[in-house]
């Protein structure tokens, strides 16, 4: 055990070093910073935003049309000239992004049932999407303004009843049914609540799988450049007790990595989505508690496994390929083809139902054991157990072996003659 | 006791026979050279005889214990000097020292008193609290010889143990190899330095082309062959 300790201090040791922990405070600076960014742009979007108004009508009704704008957010500038390409000119200098154009004759023609027409002119001179919102604001204002004027017109001529119930005589309930639960619901918001929560865990699952192979593949590599892996496999401890004090070191920095890979990707998303997205929210958790398809102590637990034999299974198979790097050069071209493998279930699960795909490449996505942390939130979300059981199960089995193998390369020669054999391979091609 | 009995070992690579049933004995104490030239199968023996390499045929004992059986018990009583290797770069060398001792010591006075001993051997003063990247070839060498020694192993393996040493330098590793086996411990070197080796070992062993050509203390060979110098005696055995 003391050996085991002074291996596995050694080998936290050289993970923790300046290159491994450089990119990640930049890469969570960035997110952090990319997020604050968006909150703000966001709270810029919301803020009463300037609109030019050319009047061409003064009457009563254009005058209480342009109050009603004020009610909506909106900052009416009361154009000087009653010419459109002058007050477009004013917007353009003063940098206000949309021009109203109200004609002569609007009140009027609206009281006659002939439909005036709105100009909007929107001043183009970015393609952010927050910029993108500003028209979609004034029409938002003039659907209102629709609203409230027929309304008028209904109350009107259908005295004593509620103009709403004359525009949509029928009315709609939304009920959702999960898990064999009814809820009055729409399951807009219960597919928008289940994909924020989706949509944070496989970027950080996929994420954190590749770093700790990486991590891993370069701890080994890093014993066979530094030429120290000879001297270390004549010291009297277990082979196999090397091979775990890699493995745990690493998962041991991975774990801590990716807590803090979670925080910053999560407050990147509550910035980008306004806090409507994001894992742990609280209005999303009780959207989801609703319809019973929130996390409970058993289905974190389930997760939590599949997640860390998902882990386990990554890191034994880059033990194996780790074999056959000479230094940490050769890391990321033997690490190419277990990317694949993650990145399949990745794109597969982000973007088709699972479900739904061909038999071939349902049995392709089963038999890649990173999958199953993919397709579990699903599954453990609609209660369907077993297959999170059997994913977990068949993961610890696929370790186990690759395990074994790891352990039996670390015992024979193989790791010490292996470089030599593919170089040689590599020649002959 | 003998230190190291090999029997008719044998090992391949492939189709290249590196080990043709090579048989040695080393006894307690002694220093014994192995010698012959570049791809005559030192290393592969000595890589072997440490537990790191898988061997064809033949018997291999140390002190009494049966390679392939008590593996883990040998590694405890052998320390391996590769002929090529380096120290973890990130450690400095007293760190990489402490970190060696941590293996071998049974509790932490003793492994202080290990790092004390590799303190003494390396002799690098201020540079041992220096990370071992900024170490010359020579200064690594010679932490890694420390390192081999310190915790008195009773045979310590050493792959050419001056290579890439400047001459003063060499003179010094020497003297503390043989420093060390009159403290007791039981040396089995290789190099194809032939005047170090008739300097260092009581007995040597000349290997070719994975065959041992003699087997002898260097007066008895040099006698054998009428040559004043080892060098002579290969190039009389080879013939
Ligand atoms: N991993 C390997 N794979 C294939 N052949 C090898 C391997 N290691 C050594 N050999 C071959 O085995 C033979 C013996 O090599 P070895 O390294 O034991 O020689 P050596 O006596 O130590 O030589 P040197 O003095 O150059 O260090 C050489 O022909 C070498 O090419
Ligand atoms: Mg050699």
């Amino acid at each position: 055990m003391k050996k085991f300790m002074n291996l596995f201090k050694k080998d936290i040791k050289e993970l923790v070093t300046i290159q491994l922990i450089l990119p990640l405070i930049i890469m969570i600076a960035i997110y952090g910073f990319l997020g604050t960014l968006v909150k703000s742009e966001t709270k810029k979007a919301m803020a009463p935003q300037n609109v030019v108004i050319v009047d061409m009508d003064k009457s009563a009704f254009s005058n209480s049309l342009i109050e009603t704008m004020k009610q909506g957010n909106l900052i009416p500038v009361q154009s000087q000239s009653d010419n459109i390409e002058i007050s477009l000119n004013v917007a353009k200098e003063k940098n206000i992004k949309v021009v109203i154009v109200i004609p002569d004759g609007f009140g009027q023609d609206v009281l006659s049932f002939k439909q005036p027409e709105i100009q909007v002119y929107s001043v183009m001179n970015s393609f952010s999407i927050m910029s993108m919102g500003q028209p979609s604001v004034v029409k938002g204002i003039i659907q209102t303004i629709n609203d409230s004027i027929s309304s008028q017109f209904i109350g009107e001529k259908f005295t004593g009843i509620p103009p709403e119930i004359v525009k949509s005589p029928i009315k709609t309930k939304d009920f959702v049914m999960v898990n064999g639960k009814v809820a009055a619901i729409s399951p807009d918001i219960v597919s928008q609540a289940f994909a924020s929560q989706n949509l944070i865990i496989p970027i950080v699952l996929a994420f954190v799988i590749i770093f700790s192979a990486q991590m891993l593949a370069s701890l080994i590599a890093l014993e066979k450049q530094n030429k120290t892996l000879e001297t270390l496999l004549t010291v009297p401890i277990k082979r196999s007790l090397i091979v775990f004090s890699k493995m745990l070191s690493v998962g041991v920095v991975a774990l801590i990595i990716s807590v803090v890979y979670l925080i910053a990707m999560n407050s990147y998303m509550s910035g980008i989505t306004g806090g409507s997205i994001g894992f742990g929210n609280n209005n999303v958790s009780a959207v989801l508690k609703q319809v019973g398809m929130n996390f409970t102590p058993l289905t974190y637990s389930l997760l939590g496994l599949s997640i860390f034999f998902a882990i386990l299974a990554a890191l034994s198979v880059t033990t194996i390929l780790a074999v056959y790097a000479e230094d940490l050069k050769d890391v990321q071209a033997m690490l190419a083809p277990l990317m694949i493998f993650i990145l399949i279930p990745y794109f597969l699960t982000l973007f088709t139902d699972p479900a739904n795909l061909s038999l071939p490449l349902k049995l392709i996505l089963y038999a890649i054991p990173f999958s199953h942390p993919f397709l579990a939130t699903q599954n453990l979300m609609f209660g369907r157990f077993s297959p999170v059981i059997l994913g977990i199960i068949y993961q610890i089995l696929f370790s186990f072996v690759c395990i074994m193998i790891a352990s039996k390369i670390f015992s024979s020669d193989r790791i010490l003659t292996a470089r030599v054999k593919f170089r040689k391979r590599l020649l002959s091609k | 006791m003998l230190a190291l009995e090999v029997k008719n070992l044998t090992k391949s690579y492939g189709s290249l026979k590196a080990l043709d049933g090579i048989s040695f004995e080393i006894n307690e104490g002694e220093i014994f050279g192995l010698i012959g030239p570049n791809g005559a199968g030192k290393t592969t023996a000595l890589r072997i005889i440490s537990t790191i390499l898988s061997r064809d045929g033949g018997d291999i004992n140390i002190f009494g214990m049966a390679l392939g059986k008590d593996d883990e018990k040998i590694r405890e009583i052998i320390s391996y000097l590769p002929e090529e290797a380096g120290a973890y770069k990130n450690l400095t060398g007293i760190g990489y020292l402490n970190f060696m001792a941590g293996f071998y010591a049974k509790s932490d006075g003793v492994k202080s008193s290990f790092v004390d001993t590799g303190v003494e051997i390396a002799d690098l003063g201020d540079r041992l609290k220096s990370k071992v990247s900024t170490y010359s070839k020579g200064m690594t060498r010679k932490i890694l010889l420390a390192r081999s020694l310190m915790m008195m192993p009773k045979l310590a393996i050493l792959d050419e143990p001056t290579s890439g040493l400047d001459v003063l330098n060499s003179i010094e590793i020497r003297n503390i190899i043989k420093d060390f086996v009159k403290r007791g411990i039981t040396v089995l070197l290789s190099s194809h330095n032939m005047l170090e080796v008739e300097f260092l070992s009581d007995r040597v062993a000349l290997i070719d082309k994975g065959k041992i050509l003699e087997t002898g203390k260097p007066d008895e060979l040099k006698k054998k062959f009428g040559a004043r110098n080892l060098e002579e005696v290969f190039i009389g055995a080879m013939r």
